[in-house]
């Protein structure tokens, strides 16, 4: 059996907003092959904790570690070169752009900002074999020309994790990849994060509770900026605590 | 008696048909569940009916008053409130400021919206831009009974919210059906629906593929209109 490795290590986060505290003394592991899943309530704190890991935010106190190093100072720029790859609450596609440059475009991203502009936007042969493998992985190869804003909700978040894969990520990010999906949209995405959580650690921040069910490994919940419980999917199934911050009995 | 009713409605986006012939209606103080996969038109729908699109052909009564060719503003004055997906509060005014904006004389006035929602009276001078996404929910609905409306419609009435809050917006639907009030509702919990909604529309690619009530209801018609 593979070893277990610490991809992602969070130690004592803190973080206030003026008097609002949205992280008290955070501490959490996501191991490789993981899916570990942040749930809580509406503005308990959930997209503030993945801008610390991501690097939008810094946070007050504590020590985010990727990869057993200490990246608090890196910028986001530097952690997605290191691997740290987040997808977005609201869509981040370029809609202009066809599914296959989009792609490309996550591709390039290894490439410094000033060639990118002077060079003109075409893929090498390396690069175009890259992105067909990606499509293909996603099942998007029929898409390729499609311009991205006339995909369904359901393609454009896979077309939004397709451009995470193709950045070559050692750790996902994904913040409410369900938002906006259809049951049948949301079944094909539990089967496909599935097969990467097999090859790659994800972070998910979810309120779809059958996705979260169906796919954590481990489960932590977030209330008011502090983890209030953490575990396996029937430990939290069965936790009061987190029935009354955050379930609500019904699941 | 039938408080808004569409016959052979179709709307157009460039040209392109989004909904084909639609015949859909609310009897007064009914609860209406519309559901259907993404893009399949049930946004459409709705906002054929609140005067936001306006490419297309076909009848919209509201209250005996044709609607078809009111714009949106028009149309909230007659009385209908819109919850839109996606909740468009006005996020640089304070929730105060929100449920002002779209006050109308009536039955409902803010001190009965904090009745209903007391997490917003807790939060009365905040930013709406500040709220969670729940409490942005509480306040798209507050603002849309501010209005007074005799229709209420929510488009994806749960959507991104945590099981506990939706457990409250869906308490607080049931209350206002009790009140009486007609609501049309999108969203994609049947099990929900099932003891609130009198009566089901589900579209399939702009068309109503089935109509009737929950107990007419069967795994095939389930699996084919809205999983498949």
């Amino acid at each position: 059996m593979a070893e277990k490795k610490e991809i992602l290590k969070l130690s004592g986060i803190n973080k206030c907003f003026g008097n609002v505290v949205v992280a008290k003394d955070i501490s959490l592991t996501v191991i490789s092959n993981q899916l570990h899943a942040l749930i809580g309530p509406n503005g308990a704190g959930k997209t503030t904790l993945i801008k610390m890991i991501s690097g939008e935010l810094k946070p007050d106190q504590g020590v985010v570690m990727l990869l057993d190093r200490k990246v608090n100072h890196l910028s986001e720029i530097a952690r997605v070169h290191r691997g740290c790859i987040r997808s977005f609450q609201v869509s981040s596609i370029i809609g202009s752009m066809t599914v296959f440059e989009n792609i490309l475009l996550a591709v390039k991203q290894k490439r410094s900002i000033l060639k990118m502009l002077f060079r003109k936007f075409q893929s090498n042969s390396s690069e175009s074999s890259f992105v067909y493998q990606t499509l293909n992985q996603l099942s998007l190869e029929t898409l390729g020309t499609k311009v991205a804003s006339t995909l369904s909700h359901g393609d454009k978040r896979k077309l939004e994790l397709a451009m995470a894969l193709a950045m070559g990520p050692k750790i996902l990010l994904l913040d409410e990849p369900f938002a906006g999906l259809d049951q049948a949209e949301s079944s094909k995405l539990i089967e496909l994060l599935k097969s990467i959580k097999k090859i790659m650690p994800i972070f998910l921040i979810e309120h779809d509770m059958q996705a979260v069910f169906a796919l954590a490994d481990k489960i932590s919940v977030l209330n008011e900026g502090e983890i209030i419980e953490s575990g396996s999917v029937e430990k939290i199934r069965r936790s009061k605590l987190v029935q009354n911050a955050y379930l609500g009995g019904d699941l | 008696m039938s408080l808004l009713e569409t016959k052979n409605l179709s709307a157009f986006y460039s040209g392109s048909i989004a909904l084909s012939e639609v015949d859909f209606l609310v009897n007064e103080g009914s609860v209406i569940a519309l559901m259907g996969r993404n893009g399949m038109g049930k946004t459409t729908l709705i906002h054929c009916v609140c005067g936001i699109i306006s490419e297309k052909s076909g009848l919209i009564k509201f209250n005996s008053v044709n609607i078809h060719d009111l714009i949106d503003f028009q149309i909230a004055k007659l009385g209908i409130g819109l919850v839109p997906e996606g909740r468009r509060i006005f996020s640089n005014l304070t929730v105060h400021e929100n449920l002002l904006v779209s006050a109308k004389e009536g039955e409902w006035d803010q001190k009965k919206i904090y009745d209903l929602f007391p997490r917003l009276l807790d939060r009365k001078y905040q930013l709406g831009g500040s709220l969670s996404g729940g409490e942005q929910q509480m306040l798209s609905i507050g603002r849309a009974l501010m209005t007074n409306p005799k229709l209420l419609i929510l488009d994806e009435a749960t959507e991104g919210l945590s099981p506990l809050i939706q457990k409250e917006i869906w308490n607080v639907l049931a209350t206002l059906k009790k009140s009486g009030l007609s609501i049309i509702i999108v969203d994609k919990s049947l099990e929900k629906l099932s003891t609130l909604a009198d009566h089901f529309y589900f579209l399939v690619k702009g068309k109503i593929a089935w109509s009737g009530k929950y107990d007419q209801l069967n795994d095939k018609l389930i699996k084919s209109h809205l999983l498949i």
